[in-house]
């Protein structure tokens, strides 16, 4: 017989129904998105492998995506990889989600937010796989001493480079040629940039209509360390694991208020608002108004179609000394990945084989000699670019590898530069402060 | 539904009516309408604010398992500089556009409450801006606010004004996005409209008889009778404002030097950029106890402005 439902009743019932909503949900969640896939010969199980990188705009993607394929192809049967994409600021999040809901990736593309995952014990170590592979060690073809810096233990890599980038320094020729000025070559100085930034600089305060130089990509603290480096300091105790930050060591203040004098005290580099102000939605180097940049070697496809001959050097010296700062880019496998060989097949397939194909594509510079030095490789490319390249065995890794690496940039170094590039701070000041913040969080530890 | 509880009281304690079987069809049918409510309610609702309560007596990465600290992230939270800078520049925040919205708003519901041709179109017009979506509205006001190239300052430079750097100087950034905040005036302006339409004409028609100025009459009339509206939108007001997140995520970022850095924004930060669960669920719960205390505070206060015409009469 049917008995009307109380509200206690009809509450406790819908709360059980959310319970099981719920658990469903969850249920969902943790079941596996691709399935391993049985193909290829009867019995045999081709093995799936989940991977994402981020989107990197329509031409690079288009890249990856043909990897993908050709790899696939090259592995029909045996190993499929599935490679997703996804824009910056929805990459990592998709990567602690997955691993929250015990689903990772196999294999995902590297940047600093994954050491928090190797910290949190969830990528795979990939020396085993390294020692069965041992092209991949040829000192010949790889620059494998600086591959330490993924050695996060010491001793293991837990991920495996495939290409570079480095910091560099663009000119623009028909300027330098209109001023009678030489071209930057490998032995080019800090003196020789600033004596030639007067002569290409016309117009003074708000009437400039060209500066000889442009700060680019050493308003960032990475940028801005190399000079640090050459001067002596660096910014941190050590890139991995560091325990210290020392901005306040001399060399480092140094370097941070030449970098400020330039733009204010020197009025030989444009302050942001000067830059927009000129160049508005473009860089001043790619609009023609300022005669060099330093910028990343990722700049280089952007500089193609610009109206003017340009040419690329390795960054300049102080006095005898340069250290740029370098950065792999390179493939992890995490700890629960159900198919850790096809994962680590198309790192090291992305490493070797693929390397030529990276180089025609001019995508990313790849780390085999033999593509980078190929052919392929400089076509088209301005020149310098083979000195510029070279200049990576006396680079330094540009990252700094912490579990509270965000923090640290968020917190202590992005408002202390943007003060000091807005000349509300002097060096002095900028550096105490990061310090102080910046130890703060590192004394928190891991 | 109220006559079964009305019946109900016709029985004894524990003895239960026998419905006929449309009514139990009935009771059946209002109890289905309402279950993805509920169902919504326990599963996206009560259930994230109880886990976000455990949370915050947790350290928690979403990567690892949580880790029990106590009260060490409400400590934590109390000894972080930045916290209190998000604090501070919410306040200010608040005290600034919600008292200025609410003169705003009433302003544009008088306006908009004359009989003048084309009111209609006016009021649609007026309210149209709240309709369009948060972050459409924030990048809008980031191009309005570009130094070099925005409407704002293109506008100031015509009578001789040169504008500030809005977004990127730290002493107009919070300034660019109070102002940015006036954009969804429409909201309250048609409460205003409704309370003002609900004041009796023949009040005014006594006040005229009796000669009062048209000052007068808004003072001692319109404002005491639209006093709930007032008490209604400065309680939403005050909620919206401790919560701004959309208009300093897409404008500024919480910068420039943290001048923008508003709570919602550091709790952001904290919770998935640094995937400190268990601290942004604590300062959630700070947060949580801030509007709390000033919305009560604002309760408490209410006998002494705000005037309710049906207690006058049950007085009466």
């Amino acid at each position: 017989m049917f008995t009307p439902l109380s509200r206690r009743e009809f509450l406790k019932s819908t709360a059980a129904g959310a319970m099981l909503l719920a658990t469903g949900s969850l249920a969902s969640c943790a079941a596996p998105l691709a399935p391993t896939a049985q193909d290829g010969a009867p019995g045999a199980a081709v093995q799936v492998v989940r991977a994402l990188m981020w989107s990197n705009g329509p031409i690079i993607d288009d890249n990856f995506k043909k990897r993908a394929a050709d790899f696939n192809e090259l592995h029909k049967g045996a190993i499929e990889i599935n490679l997703q994409l996804l824009p910056w600021d929805q990459y990592w999040s998709k990567i602690d989600l997955s691993y929250a809901a015990r689903d990772p990736y196999d294999i995902y593309f590297w940047d600093i937010q994954a050491y928090g995952h190797y910290k949190a014990g969830l990528l795979r170590n990939l020396q085993p796989f390294v020692d069965a592979a041992p092209e991949l060690m040829d000192p010949e073809q790889y620059p494998v001493a600086l591959y330490d810096v993924w050695r996060f233990d010491g001793e293991n890599l837990y991920a495996l480079p495939e290409n570079f980038q480095i910091l560099a320094f663009y000119y623009n020729k028909d300027l330098l040629d209109q001023a009678g000025l030489p071209y930057p070559d490998e032995n080019y100085t800090w003196d020789a940039l600033i004596e030639a930034s007067k002569q290409l600089k016309q117009g003074e305060g708000d009437q400039v209509t060209q500066w000889g130089f442009d700060l680019g990509d050493l308003h960032a603290w990475w940028g801005a360390q190399t000079l640090a480096w050459a001067m002596g300091g660096a910014f941190f105790d050590r890139i991995v694991e560091p325990t210290r930050m020392q901005m306040s060591d001399p060399p480092n203040v140094q370097a941070l208020q030449f970098l400020q004098d330039l733009l204010w005290k020197d009025n030989l580099a444009p302050t942001f608002s000067q830059a927009e102000f000129l160049a508005p939605g473009t860089s001043l180097f790619q609009a023609g108004k300022a005669a060099m940049l330093v910028a990343g070697s990722w700049s280089l496809s952007g500089y193609k179609d610009v109206a003017f001959n340009w040419g690329i050097a390795p960054l300049p010296k102080w006095i005898d000394t340069r250290v740029p700062a370098f950065w792999f880019g390179g493939w992890v496998i995490t700890r629960d990945s159900k198919a850790p060989e096809g994962a680590f097949e198309f790192a090291r397939w992305s490493a070797t084989d693929y390397q030529q194909t990276m180089a025609v594509n001019h995508d990313w510079i790849p780390l085999r000699k033999e593509a980078r030095e190929s052919a392929a490789m400089f076509e088209g490319m301005p020149d310098g670019f083979d000195i510029t390249l070279a200049s990576i065995f006396e680079a330094r890794l540009g990252d700094v590898y912490h579990s509270r690496s965000q923090e640290l940039l968020n917190e202590a170094i992005f408002p202390n530069l943007e003060q000091l590039w807005a000349n509300k701070i002097t060096a002095a000041q900028a550096a105490a402060q990061m310090d102080e913040k910046g130890n703060q969080i590192l004394q928190k530890g891991a | 539904m109220a006559e079964i509880v009305k019946e109900a009281h016709l029985y004894p304690r524990g003895v239960r009516p026998r419905l006929s079987r449309w009514r139990r069809r009935e009771i059946l049918d209002a109890y289905l309408f309402i279950s993805p409510t509920v169902i919504g309610l326990l599963v996206f609702l009560l259930g994230p604010i109880i886990a976000s309560a455990v949370l915050s007596f947790t350290d928690y990465d979403i990567l690892t398992a949580p880790a029990w600290v106590g009260l060490d992230n409400y400590i934590q939270l109390f000894q972080d500089g930045l916290f209190w800078q998000a604090l501070r520049v919410s306040v200010i925040y608040s005290v600034i556009s919600v008292p200025l919205g609410l003169a705003l708003s009433l302003g544009a519901a008088l306006l908009l409450n004359q009989k003048i041709r084309g009111v209609a179109i006016l009021r649609s017009i007026y309210y149209m801006p709240t309709i369009i979506s948060g972050v459409a509205v924030a990048m809008l006001w980031r191009w309005l606010f570009n130094a070099q190239f925005g409407m704002v300052n293109i506008l100031l430079g015509k009578i001789g004004i040169r504008g500030p750097m809005w977004l990127t100087d730290e002493r107009w950034a919070l300034t660019a996005i109070i102002i940015a905040s006036f954009w969804g005036l429409g909201g309250a302006m048609l409460i205003y409209l409704a309370g003002l339409q609900g004041i009796p004409s023949e009040l005014y028609e006594a006040a005229e008889i009796d000669g009062a100025t048209e000052q007068a009459k808004f003072r001692y009339i319109t404002l005491p009778m639209i006093s709930h509206v007032t008490f209604f939108n400065l309680v939403l007001g005050i909620i919206g404002a401790l919560q701004l997140f959309t208009d300093a995520y897409v404008m500024t970022g919480g910068g420039p030097n943290n001048a923008t850095l508003f709570l919602s924004l550091y709790l952001y930060r904290q919770a998935f950029l640094y995937l400190k669960m268990g601290y942004a669920s604590a300062m959630a719960w700070v947060l949580f106890a801030i509007v709390l205390i000033l919305t009560l505070l604002v309760f408490k206060s209410s006998p002494m402005w705000v005037y309710y015409e049906s207690e006058r009469r049950r007085a009466a």
